[in-house]
């Protein structure tokens, strides 16, 4: 007998072998594999969603990385968003303390575009 | 197709094959990983651990990638099993020499055997004793392999890897998965052969 007769033998040995577990060991192996699935389950049903949501489940095996790449695109934009809405809300803020400025003093607003006060101003400063 | 029922219907699909998968390779697992660990609970727990990691971090590979990956987890799993047994037995070392020993001495091969189901009645009751006493010696001498060697011939001959995928599941070159499988080959058709087991 060669060796590749020998090997299949065995081989056909150990299937047999392999099918004729325990009841306990069979249970075991299906415990453990419930298990493992459990696992496997949730972090799957929530990229798988998202993946759902934005239509793009033009999903083939060993695509999934795509959908956390694109979910990292979709933050930096919501970031940068918030971003540029934090600081068009400071300049806002910053009018309108100018606004409240010119209107709180004693000074009429005209003055402030008036060259002839400026003039009288200075002039008065002067003496 | 709303795209929460497209999710549902791909995640179904991708759940079954790995749950396929992983109920086709569990019982082999079990064996390959007895053969090394000498124990079923310890076994079971080996192929727990290698599919709990296999789901963790690969359930989103290619289903043909599954089998290389899960054997090379299996591997490593059974050589951790073996590394934390050897940090335990530092500090137990004469009991569990001594225990393992007697449980090795003890150990019967027919043991190891189950009743046969009905896919079986037919045959011969001199037939059956044979083939269980066969099984029950290529079993006792895979187990008393140099594990690389068991490793090696158990991933290229029962699993059917290639011996490529077997020295990447093994983390070693082609040139020693062939001297390992080759080595113990012929092991184990000595071994037979001086029991008188005819293949």
């Amino acid at each position: 007998m060669n060796e590749r007769e020998f090997t299949t033998k065995v081989k056909e040995y150990l299937n047999y072998s392999s099918s004729r577990l325990s009841p306990e060991v069979f249970s075991g192996l299906e415990a453990a594999r419930k298990r493992a699935l459990e696992n496997f389950s949730p972090a799957h049903a929530e990229e798988l969603e998202w993946a759902g949501a934005h239509g793009t489940v033009a999903h083939t095996h060993g695509k999934s990385h795509h959908f956390g790449g694109r979910r990292w695109l979709a933050l930096a934009v919501l970031l940068a968003a918030l971003a540029g809405g934090i600081y068009w809300q400071q300049e806002m803020n910053q009018d309108d303390d100018i606004d409240a400025a010119l209107l709180g003093g004693e000074l009429p607003v005209n003055a402030y575009i008036d060259h002839g006060f400026q003039t009288w101003l200075e002039r008065s400063s002067q003496h | 197709m709303s795209p929460l029922a497209i999710s549902e219907s791909f995640l179904l699909a991708t759940y079954r094959e790995l749950s396929e998968f992983l109920k086709s390779v569990e019982r082999r697992a079990f064996k390959q990983a007895y053969f090394a660990v000498h124990d079923d609970h310890a076994a079971v727990d080996v192929v727990q651990d290698s599919m709990l990691k296999l789901t963790e971090k690969y359930a989103d590979k290619p289903i043909e990638e599954l089998p290389m990956l899960f054997q090379r987890i299996l591997q490593n799993t059974i050589r951790d099993y073996y590394r934390r047994q050897k940090v335990r037995n530092t500090w137990t070392t004469l009991f569990s020499s001594l225990s393992f020993g007697k449980d090795d001495e003890e150990q019967d091969p027919l043991d190891t055997l189950e009743a046969a189901d009905g896919a079986n009645r037919a045959q011969a009751p001199a037939e059956q004793f044979e083939q269980k006493q066969t099984i029950g010696l290529i079993e006792e001498e895979l187990a008393k392999l140099p594990s690389r060697q068991r490793e090696a011939f158990l991933l290229r001959y029962w699993e059917g890897l290639d011996v490529a995928q077997t020295a990447e599941a093994m983390g070693c070159s082609e040139g020693s998965v062939k001297t390992h499988c080759s080595r113990a080959t012929h092991t184990l058709a000595e071994a037979l052969k001086a029991k008188g087991v005819e293949l």
